[in-house]
């Protein structure tokens, strides 16, 4: 019964979001996000629906089961269009940055993929990944790579994210933290871990989904360097302090000046 | 197993880092005039204070050292030690505080240039990374084991400094020192007249 509560507060909150994002104008701002949320709600109804219909036995069935990874998989491709976006809009404004990225991101895939090819030409009987839950897995940890590149690179260089792109990608990163480990454990725990596993990455998802809600309220443009607004400003504070320091001089030379 | 440990480091990792970059303080507008005076300041403190040949020399030279060994009293070889300690715990805390002024004004600098190298930004970012695990290094060994524990360490963050200041100088090229000196003559040369 709490099994239940928690899938529909999940696909509920879902709704909400979507239903959210027209009247607070952030669905033409992040089309690839809310397309990546609409094939996770979809997918949600679909699975609850099967599952109220057949219960424990739908997990047995072909239909449930090619489905389930068929949008499993889709979801996790949406996923990396989702981290490009966001990674796209934040570096927007900071070039240098934004080159810097575009290079890691590209050097993760390369290295990883390539280490990949390699194995498995190496070795004749080395498969990248026993199962679709352990391919999955994989697949999530490069996700969580690239997203850590992402944010390494935005402390690097001190840029700063609005609240809408750093909602999307503490939850997004959330998530895929949690979802390596949970795959990770489920991988070598076997049945025993299923269980422990299944219910962090439903609360971990939850919490996820709040976050997303919280932080795609409103819109808010993603802050804007003020380099070039502040010329005006910065011109202020060079005189400020060349006059203080035309200030101290005069004082001395009036004190000297004295008999 | 060697794999679900590497998995679930990963995975912590990025949650780690992620509640990291969740608490962290806004930095400063990069470009404005104070980052710049700043950068400005602490590559002056360097060049002309810090890292000159003869001061570092001086700090760490134990001429001194050889001498009060000789001709003064316990007590007053403890003072000098302690003293030695502090001035030069001074110094290497003040170099460490240049060198973070200059990579934050470097990073500012660095994101909006659409033709960044990442080779030299890899360099540099190593660069500063060694000097500043150098200067922490050095201040431990200072520390606990006196000022005279860690020559090599002392050369090395030295040369390392003197590299990093000459590159930042290239940066920081248009706001020379001079302009704000050449104001600061003219004016008061006006004031003295009156």
């Amino acid at each position: 019964m709490f099994g239940w509560v928690l899938s529909l507060t999940g696909v509920f909150l879902e709704l909400l979001i979507l239903c959210r994002a027209s009247s607070s104008g952030t669905l033409r701002r992040y089309p690839l996000f809310y397309s990546y949320l609409a094939l996770v709600f979809l997918a949600d109804v679909y699975r609850d629906v099967v599952f109220f219909l057949y219960g424990d036995v739908a997990l047995h069935l072909p239909v449930y089961r090619n489905l389930y990874f068929a949008t499993e998989f889709l979801s996790l491709l949406v996923g990396y269009g989702v981290i490009l976006e966001v990674t796209r809009k934040s570096f927007e404004p900071y070039a240098g940055a934004e080159r810097f990225s575009r290079y890691l991101v590209i050097a993760i895939f390369l290295a990883i993929f390539g280490y990949v090819g390699i194995k498995t030409v190496a070795s004749a009987g080395w498969a990248p990944a026993t199962s679709l839950r352990e391919l999955e897995r994989d697949l999530r940890a490069v996700q969580a790579l690239v997203i850590a590149g992402v944010v390494a690179i935005a402390l690097y260089y001190g840029i700063e994210i609005g609240r809408n792109i750093g909602g999307i990608m503490l939850g997004y990163g959330l998530y895929t933290a949690s979802t390596v480990c949970t795959l990770a454990l489920r991988s070598y725990g076997g049945p025993l871990a299923l269980g422990i596993t299944f219910s962090i990455q439903r609360y971990s998802y939850l919490f996820c989904l709040i976050i997303w809600a919280v932080a795609l309220w409103f819109y808010q443009p993603n802050p804007v360097p003020d380099t070039a607004l502040r010329l005006e400003a910065d011109y202020e504070s060079l005189v400020g302090r060349t006059r203080s320091v035309l200030g101290s001089m005069r004082s001395l030379l009036e004190r000297s000046a004295r008999p | 197993m060697t794999s679900l440990i590497i998995f679930l480091v990963l995975g912590a990792s990025l949650l780690l880092l992620l509640v990291f970059a969740l608490s962290r303080r806004r930095s400063p507008a990069a470009g404005s005039s104070e980052a710049f005076l700043d950068a400005r300041q602490a590559l002056s403190a360097l060049q002309n204070d810090l890292l000159a040949a003869d001061l570092v020399r001086r700090l760490f030279a134990k001429d001194d050292l050889d001498y009060i060994l000789q001709f003064t009293p316990e007590s007053v070889q403890k003072l000098f030690i302690q003293e030695r300690r502090k001035v030069t715990l001074v110094w290497v805390r003040q170099v460490r505080k240049g060198v973070m002024s200059l990579r934050a004004f470097h990073r500012g600098q660095a994101r909006h240039y659409a033709r960044l190298r990442l080779e030299t930004e890899f360099k540099l970012a190593v660069s500063f990374a060694v000097l500043l695990l150098a200067c922490r290094a050095l201040e431990i060994a200072l520390y606990f084991k006196g000022p005279y524990a860690a020559p090599q360490i002392v050369g090395r963050t030295v040369g390392v400094a003197g590299r990093l200041c000459a590159i930042s100088e290239k940066s920081l090229g248009f706001l020379t020192p001079g302009s704000l000196g050449d104001l600061t003559r003219g004016a008061a040369g006006e004031q003295a007249k009156v």
